[in-house]
């Protein structure tokens, strides 16, 4: 007797689909699981075994047989264990076996009966949908994941038991309620929030900027000035995800298995992860090929903070997913892309001890103390870093004096109309999102200066010494700049203030 | 570099380890040159300690002799003794001025009649660095030569200065030639050399630097100059050590003021008050040397008033009197953020104010 079902694996963020065929036939009891199994899949055996007695449902004492097709695709993990129970119990005639030809069904089985949770759904139910499946099984637990997905009813359940008593139509289980992800971002509730930044104007004005026109950033300043604090409010500031940028990001974190209670991701991702990170925990790896923390932060914010405690070489490493967007990860059993468009925050001191150019404590750095700190940064790291803002330490005296500032929906509002002038002159590009993904050439095209923004370039080039990389990463800077003043040409004024965020690099790189 | 038969052997005498000036002095003043000290070393032995009569007795071979010339030919140092006649005069009037000293570069430049010693702090302010480099470049413009010690800070500034006004520096070191410290400058010791200057130092070329070597080079920078200038510096630094040096010598002493708050005048302001010679500007110094006439008001290089826009003059009148920071400012004024950056950016570029570290910004 033979049944199928379908199910689904994971290849990167996307899913793939797998039949699920299981042979019941006379002969001495065996049970064997082909088509690439890893150790997990193997060792479903033993949980499908069980959950079936326990659940007081019958288990064919004969000749069992179970295909993962297609066969030369590298099973993982323990999703199938729920499909393959199923189909035993289709073979029995326990389950209809019409009624789950057509379906999917994912889920990791206990001993008792019950389902677990599994890794990556969401990806694995976009698919399905991008199948013409229209029915799909799991776990109760991963329900929450599913909820934006609209053309497919999905059934969460609790434990084998509900599956039967579903598929037979004793008790069908109450599809999930879509929800529309309008309704999702509207909920919008940040921890932290500029209004609680008091001063700071300059450093946050540039913030502002950096997120209108997702800009890099690197903040320089004493420490105890506010730079973590100030990188953390960058998310409520971001603008709103759309639903295919949510649903990117949301796949990938499903994929590593941090999911939100939500299930979508609404917020744009903040990641911080500690610099003593490694290659593999940032830019993704291991045996799964798991994405690293840069994917993690795709469509948000990845902050470094201490950048030069990092390892260069794990620095290093981030150079060309910056470039590219994504990043390829190879591994023996697997290779998989995943999309990794950040915008990266780091802060650092401007020298060891923190204090060099402070008004409140003395240095105690040497020159030579400060350069080594401070060629632990690579130049072509900091090229691609349009903005180094530097971050004033503030005076305790002076905080409680300080009226309190303006709140992130404001800045927000702002961020979110520059942002919509960009997506407007940019509709025809599709790899081309914000101004700071402008290449030389298109530079040429989208960022007319007029006469008078021409000639304080040139002087800036002149006197400051501007290199070649500096001079676009103003121009771009300055778009910017005129996007959130709302004007299509660039003018002086928008050149001069984005001079101001590349001084650094002159006053401390040399 | 030829050297006479009883120089060598001076020098030699000199380069025994436990020789102070002093016991140097003293061994001259008794024994009238160091070749009988060569010949029989035991004659020494009432006049110094146990540790240094053994030492000179090892010192005494062919082969320490014949290591030291040749360490001193393939530097390129000249070892003046202190009875060659190239040796500064003007070191004799210490009381324990150095037996050798080494010097890489100029012998001329040693001689010269205007010397002006320039020194302060490690760790000047702003203030503090543009006051030494604008001093010193008008001084070295009147053919003075600046003598300074090349350590970080007030010292450096000294130096380069000097030479991108043209002029002639000495470098007294408190290390060996060999030994650069701090080493970042090595490669300013050069220019200084190139450009007809001088890098001298008591100590043995391979010697590192100690800790009583640089109190030690500061009575040389002392004794070398007419006067010593000081720029910045704490009541108890480097610089103050000098100064008393000058002070025994009877060195004219200039100090610049400073605020009484500010930690770095500390020193300066310590020394006007006790009756160093305040001064305001450089002309004060060649005036008081008679090395220079002030130009008079009308033939002065004037900058030209530059003409500022009325938002500009907001600044300008606010950082006339201290250094702001952006938020400072910000908060002072009713520029918004960007509006106040462009605004700063080009007065920046114009000359007006310049950005330091800290984001802060300063009147020119």
């Amino acid at each position: 007797m033979l049944s199928t079902t379908l199910s689904y694996g994971l290849s990167g963020i996307d899913g793939n689909q797998i039949t699920v065929e299981v042979n019941v036939s006379n002969g001495l009891p065996m049970f064997e699981i082909v088509g690439l199994p890893d150790a997990a899949v193997k060792e479903s055996r033993e949980r499908i075994r069980a959950a079936i007695r326990n659940c007081m449902l019958p288990f064919p004492d004969d000749r069992i047989t179970v295909n993962l097709a297609p066969a030369d695709i590298k099973k993982e993990g323990p999703a199938y264990d729920l499909p393959i129970a199923v189909c035993i119990l289709a073979c029995q005639k326990r389950v209809n076996p019409m009624a789950i030809h057509n379906i999917a069904i994912l889920g990791e089985l206990a001993l008792d009966g019950s389902i677990r949770s599994v890794r990556g759904v969401l990806p694995m139910a976009i698919s399905a949908h991008d199948h013409g499946v229209t029915e799909m099984i799991l776990p109760q637990d991963n329900a929450s994941e599913v909820m934006c997905v609209a053309g497919v009813n999905f059934y969460p359940a609790k434990t084998l038991h509900d599956v039967v008593q579903h598929l037979s139509g004793e008790k069908p289980i109450a599809p999930i309620e879509t929800v529309s992800f309008s309704s999702m971002i509207q909920k919008r509730e940040y921890a932290f929030d500029f209004r609680y930044v008091k001063g700071q104007r300059s450093a946050k004005r540039a913030l502002e900027i950096a997120a209108a026109g997702g800009h890099n950033v690197l903040m320089v300043g004493p420490p105890g000035s506010g730079k973590t604090l100030m990188a953390r409010c960058v998310p409520s500031i971001l603008p709103d995800m759309s639903f295919d940028e949510a649903l990117v990001t949301t796949r990938i974190h499903s994929v590593a298995g941090s999911i939100p209670e939500t299930g979508l991701l609404t917020e744009r991702p903040f990641r911080s992860p500690h610099h003593t990170a490694s290659h593999v925990s940032l830019v993704g790896g291991g045996i799964h090929a798991v994405p690293g923390e840069i994917s993690k932060a795709h469509n948000g914010v990845l902050f470094l903070d201490e950048l030069p405690e990092y390892r260069r070489d794990v620095l290093e490493a981030l150079r060309q997913p910056m470039e590219d967007g994504f990043v390829t990860i190879t591994r023996v059993s697997a290779q998989s892309t995943y999309p990794s468009e950040f915008m990266l925050i780091c802060s650092m001191n401007p020298c060891p001890c923190g204090h060099y150019g402070s008004k409140t404590h003395e240095c105690r750095c040497t020159p030579n103390d400060i350069r080594k700190y401070l060629s632990r940064i690579s130049g072509p790291l900091l090229d691609r870093i349009d903005m180094h803002i530097e971050v004033e330490s503030i005076p305790a005296e002076r905080l409680s004096d300080e009226q309190e500032a303006e709140p992130s929906h404001e800045i927000h509002a702002r961020v979110e109309k520059a942002r919509a002038v960009q997506r407007k002159r940019y509709a025809s590009f599709s790899s081309l999102q914000c101004n700071a993904r402008l290449s030389a050439q298109t530079i040429q095209r989208f960022c007319p200066m007029d006469k008078d923004a021409k000639e304080m370039l040139n002087l800036a080039t002149q006197s400051m010494g501007l290199s070649n990389r500096a001079y676009t990463r103003v121009i771009k800077v300055a778009r910017t700049i005129a996007d959130l003043a709302g004007e299509s040409k660039i003018t002086a004024a928008h050149i001069a203030e984005a001079l101001q965020y590349r001084t650094i690099d002159e006053k401390y790189w040399h | 570099m030829q050297y006479d038969i009883s120089d060598q052997y001076r020098i030699w005498l000199a380069s025994v380890k436990g020789i102070t000036p002093k016991k140097y002095k003293l061994l001259m003043e008794t024994f009238a040159d160091a070749q009988s000290i060569w010949d029989k070393p035991e004659i020494t032995k009432d006049l110094l300690d146990e540790k240094t009569f053994e030492s000179l007795k090892k010192m005494r071979s062919e082969e320490t002799f014949i290591k030291l010339f040749y360490t001193l030919d393939k530097s390129g140092i000249t070892a003046l003794s202190i009875s060659n006649p190239d040796y500064p005069k003007s070191l004799l009037e210490l009381f324990d001025p150095p037996p050798v000293l080494y010097v890489r570069g100029s012998i001329d430049v040693l001689h010269d009649e205007r010397m002006l010693a320039v020194v302060g702090t490690r760790t000047p302010t702003y203030d503090g660095k543009k006051t030494a480099s604008e001093f010193v470049k008008t001084i070295a413009q009147e053919d003075v030569v600046i003598v300074s010690g090349l350590a970080r800070g007030i010292d450096t500034i000294a130096h380069t200065s000097c030479i991108q006004a043209g002029g002639r520096t000495i470098a007294v070191l408190g290390s060996g030639l060999n030994n650069m410290y701090p080493s970042e400058n090595a490669e300013l010791s050069e220019t200084i050399i190139e450009t007809g200057g001088a890098v001298v130092s008591e100590m043995l070329p391979d010697e590192g630097p100690q800790k009583w070597s640089f109190p030690a080079r500061n009575r040389i920078i002392a004794a070398l100059s007419k006067g010593v200038l000081i720029v910045e510096g704490k009541k108890t630094s480097g610089a103050m050590i000098t100064a008393s040096n000058a002070l025994d010598l009877s060195r004219d002493i200039y100090a610049v003021p400073g605020s009484i708050y500010a930690r770095l005048s500390e020193g300066t302001n310590h020394l006007i008050q006790n009756g160093a010679f305040p001064a305001l500007s450089p002309w004060d110094i060649l005036e008081a040397e008679r090395w220079g006439a002030r130009p008079s008001e009308k033939n002065s290089a004037q900058s030209k008033p530059v003409s500022l826009t009325e938002n500009e003059k907001i600044i300008a009148d606010l950082l006339e009197n201290q250094p702001l920071t952006f938020d400072e400012i910000s908060k002072q004024t009713h520029f918004s953020p960007s509006e106040l950056n462009s605004l700063l950016t080009m007065m920046d570029l114009r000359g007006i104010i310049v950005k330091t570290p800290g984001n802060s910004y300063r009147m020119h």
